[in-house]
Formats: C-alpha cells, sequence, structure tokens
C-alpha cells in the first residue's frame, strides 16, 4: 500500500511482525503508511499543523515503544490511531483548550432541530454553488465542536472508520459511536448554518 | 410510512452502511417517500465530504522528508533513556524493598574489607623519630636544638636520658 491508499490489514500484520522482531525497515515503511492519516487526525484536533506535526511524531515514537506489547488484537491502524487520538486530547487539556463539557447526547431539542427541513443554501438546488463555501467553512464549524464530536467526525468522515472500528479507538459502546455521530452532525449542521448566515427555517414533519 | 422524528436517526449510520437490514429497508421506504429526508441525508453527504476534502487537502500539503528518520532518531534514543531509567528504577525498588537486608550486607562487607587490608596491607614505613624509637634496647643519641644552646640527648633504656648542652651561643 502507498500512502493515503486504504490500509491493507494483511501487509500491516507482516509488517508489525517483522519490526517487533526489530527490522527497522518495516518499522520506517508503517511510519510512512500512516504518516499522513495520523497527522490529518490530529489536525483535525488541534487546528495547528506545527503540534499536529509533533503529536504525528510522538505517536510513531509511542508506537516504537510499545510495538513489542501489541498482540494484534485489534488492527495496527486503529491502535495507531487511539494512540493518536490520546495524545491529541492530551495536548489539548495540556494548552487548555479542551472542551470537557459535552451536551447530553440524548438532549430532545437536537432531535427537534434535526426535523428542520434543510435549508435553500445548505441543500437544494443551490447547494452546488455553495460549495466551495461550504469547504471554507467546514474547518471552523469543526473546530467549533466539542473535542468528542471533532474527533469522532474526523475518523468517521475523513478516515472512514467503521463503526466497530470507532468503538475501539474511541474506547466507547458501539451505541454510543452511533448517538455521538449523530449529534456531532446535528451539530456541524447548525455551526454551518450559523457561519453561512443561515436563519433557522420554519418546521416541518412527517 | 414511518416518521420523520423515527427516520432521522437512522439516516447517517444508513448512509455510513451501518443499519441492520430490517431497519436499512425501513429507512430506505421512509426516504423513497420523503423528499425533507432525502434532502437531510444528502447534506449529512455533503458535510461529510466537504470535510474529508478538506482534511485531505490539508494533509497533502504537509512535508513529510525525513520523518521517519526523524522518529527512528527519537526512538532511539528514547529507547537508551529507558535502559538508564530501568537500572535507576530497578536500584530505588530494591532499596525500598530490602533496605536492611542491603545496609547489613553493606556492613559486612566494609568490615570484610577493612580486615583483609589489615591482614594484606604492608606496614607503613616509620618516619625518622619513629625509627629513634623503634628499639629502645639500644641507647640512642638525638640532636635537639635548645634554642640558646645546641645539644643531643642520650636515651637509654630504663633510665633517665642523658641531656648534653653545647656553650652559650652568645
Amino acid at each position: 500500500m502507498s500512502e493515503g491508499t486504504k490500509p491493507d490489514a494483511a501487509e500491516d500484520r507482516r509488517l508489525v511482525r517483522a519490526a517487533q522482531t526489530g527490522d527497522e525497515q518495516a518499522f520506517r515503511q508503517l511510519v510512512v503508511r500512516y504518516q499522513r492519516r495520523v497527522y490529518q487526525l490530529a489536525l483535525g484536533m488541534t487546528k495547528d499543523p506545527d503540534d499536529a506535526m509533533d503529536i504525528a511524531q510522538e505517536t510513531f515514537v509511542r508506537v516504537h515503544r510499545y510495538l513489542p506489547t501489541f498482540k494484534g488484537d485489534s488492527s495496527f491502524f486503529t491502535w495507531t490511531y487511539r494512540i493518536a487520538m490520546n495524545l491529541s486530547l492530551d495536548f489539548q487539556r495540556r494548552k487548555g483548550r479542551a472542551e470537557r463539557v459535552d451536551q447530553l447526547e440524548g438532549d430532545e431539542a437536537e432531535i427537534e432541530a434535526a426535523m428542520d427541513p434543510p435549508s435553500a443554501a445548505l441543500a437544494g438546488p443551490q447547494r452546488a454553488a455553495l460549495n466551495s463555501e461550504l469547504k471554507e467553512k467546514i474547518e471552523e464549524a469543526l473546530a467549533g465542536l466539542s473535542e468528542n464530536h471533532r474527533a469522532i467526525l474526523l475518523l468517521r468522515e475523513v478516515e472512514g472508520l467503521s463503526y466497530a472500528e470507532l468503538a475501539k479507538v474511541l474506547g466507547i459502546r458501539k451505541g454510543t459511536v452511533m448517538s455521538r455521530l449523530f449529534h456531532a452532525r446535528l451539530k456541524m449542521q447548525k455551526k454551518l448554518r450559523e457561519y453561512l448566515g443561515e436563519d433557522e427555517p420554519e418546521g416541518e414533519e412527517r | 410510512m414511518k416518521r420523520c422524528p423515527d427516520a432521522v436517526p437512522l439516516l447517517g449510520p444508513l448512509l455510513d452502511g451501518a443499519l441492520p437490514p430490517d431497519d436499512s429497508e425501513w429507512a430506505l421506504e421512509h426516504l423513497r417517500e420523503c423528499a425533507g429526508c432525502r434532502e437531510r441525508q444528502a447534506l449529512i453527504a455533503a458535510q461529510g465530504a466537504a470535510l474529508r476534502e478538506k482534511m485531505l487537502a490539508r494533509g497533502a500539503a504537509a512535508d513529510f522528508g525525513g520523518f521517519a528518520d526523524r522518529v527512528l532518531l527519537r526512538a532511539g534514543k528514547e529507547e537508551k533513556l529507558r535502559g538508564l531509567e530501568h537500572l535507576r528504577v530497578y536500584g530505588s525498588e530494591m532499596w525500598g524493598a530490602h533496605k536492611r537486608a542491603l545496609l547489613a550486607a553493606g556492613g559486612l562487607a566494609a568490615a570484610a574489607c577493612l580486615g583483609l587490608a589489615v591482614f594484606f596491607l604492608p606496614p607503613r614505613a616509620a618516619g625518622p623519630e619513629e625509627l629513634l624509637y623503634a628499639d629502645a634496647s639500644i641507647p640512642q643519641i638525638e640532636e635537639v636544638e635548645f634554642g640558646s644552646h645546641d645539644g643531643a640527648v642520650l636515651h637509654l633504656r630504663d633510665q633517665t636520658p642523658v641531656i648534653w648542652l653545647s656553650e652559650d651561643r652568645q
């Protein structure tokens, strides 16, 4: 696999086994396979390219340190993402940027808000014209979310992790994955509406 | 038909392919008949795609030249430091756990060393004054200086020393 393409679990296992026996070249290949993905994840969490690069480097140093104890119960990339995610969260907390308090995820008001039909700007025929603006604002909207919501959106939408993989990386149950992802997407939608100067439309329910 | 409030939470998982077949069929049936939910689902897909595109572009712009080398260099340094740290921790834990035994062993070792030293080290060479008294059975003469006079002392075994004085230097 080259850098950035879909992980090949069998090749990962082969490289991990070789790296565990001290094969430096195999470890180097693992780094190259995942360096950009880990960086993207850290960048989404910290918003700062230099901090993200530091976190990516620290992630692989830890991978190197703990690789001899890696049993392969989970896939190498979920294990690596979990290290990267924990480091990103620790980093945020050290810098005092953490938003520790998440709103309750069963908030009825959010479900109600989800009943609002999509606005003309975010959906419908004008969506294509607004795509570039949406892309500009998406990072800003992401930054406005809590760390838990940011993490799950990045891992799902950017890294394409399955719900089972999300549960492993984030250390939560699969049911919580579904609920957290639902609320993260709603919050993102709400932020985008704010940034795009959208008014909340009238509700519609069937 | 399924109501929107029941269908909305399923729209994301349906896109993600994470719904069981029954729920999936149910949600699809609702989508066929509900334009609002089709738009809602399209929005979930659009914001996901926008996020993916943005983050992949930012990731692609990063320079990873020498990144793996830097990781390996740091990992190597930390491995050495960890070796020293293990020794420190091991020593500290051993001391904490066996303090009395270690002190006793240390005391015994010191005593043994002293004993060996006394037994094996040759006696230190004696200085001139020590030589004088080394064998008191032999009469010895010691030259002395009494300030205003030069003199000598004859040391005899078990007898009072005999002192000679020169004439006054004045």
